[in-house]
């Protein structure tokens, strides 16, 4: 097994396998997020490790469980609402 | 860019009290015959706009008319965000009517992402400089 199939498998059995209590600690953490304020919703690992992580959490863990949806549904309803609120300005013209 | 404007990044203070400088657009947002004055977060690493709670209800918008359903991730997941068109004015550009994702939560801050303010301005930044500029997408064919 090379080194980096190795990383990889430990990673997932820290994602997989994860206790109650540091399960806990680590939903904590991320709903501790929500208290920012003047930075985007949108996460990323790096902004994530700006913030003060508690002893024995995983910022793998963190970033898989903060960004868990995509955006295609919210773009798709947005773009839609635009498409509509055209041409209802045309209809108006 | 041809008929760009020039605006400083401005200084914030994050909650560990680390200062950071960020780029705020003043901007001036329509909502039928209301027009409210603000500051928007240019995040290129947002995919949509976000709207807050409070800054919807001074435009005279009324969330239970909302009817479009916006889901958001990240940190904002659990909170429920409606569909709002607003016009939008940056300076003495012509205004564009921006889609955002109205949230009903005030912590927030108003976002500028890619749906679609990304693809009504180009945004040129120089973080060196401390200093961004924006000019309208005149040709969007």
């Amino acid at each position: 097994m090379s080194a980096n199939l190795a990383e990889q498998q430990k990673l997932l059995e820290k994602i997989q396998f994860l206790s109650e209590d540091k399960l806990n600690r680590v939903l904590s953490f991320v709903d501790s997020l929500s208290n920012l304020k003047d930075e985007s919703p949108i996460g990323t690992q790096e902004k994530i490790s700006n913030r003060e992580v508690p002893q024995d959490v995983n910022l793998d863990v963190v970033t898989k469980i903060w960004q868990p949806c995509n955006d295609y549904d919210a773009i798709e309803k947005l773009t839609n609402l635009l498409e509509t609120d055209k041409l209802n300005s045309n209809e108006k013209l | 860019m041809r008929n760009s404007k020039q605006f400083p990044f401005l200084k914030k203070v994050n909650n560990l009290g680390q200062e950071n400088f960020v780029p705020y657009v003043p901007i001036t947002l329509r909502y039928r015959d209301i027009s409210v004055d603000s500051m928007g977060l240019l995040d290129t690493g947002a995919m949509i706009n976000v709207l807050p709670y409070n800054l919807g209800l001074r435009l005279g918008a009324i969330w239970e008319n909302k009817t479009v359903s916006i889901p958001l991730a990240g940190n904002l997941q659990p909170i429920e965000a409606r569909g709002l068109v607003v016009s939008v004015m940056i300076d003495d550009f012509p205004s564009v009517r921006l889609a955002f994702a109205w949230a009903e939560s005030n912590d927030v801050p108003l976002i500028l992402g890619q749906v679609n303010f990304f693809r009504e301005f180009n945004v040129c930044f120089y973080g060196s400089q401390l200093i961004f500029e924006v000019c309208p997408v005149l040709d969007k064919s």
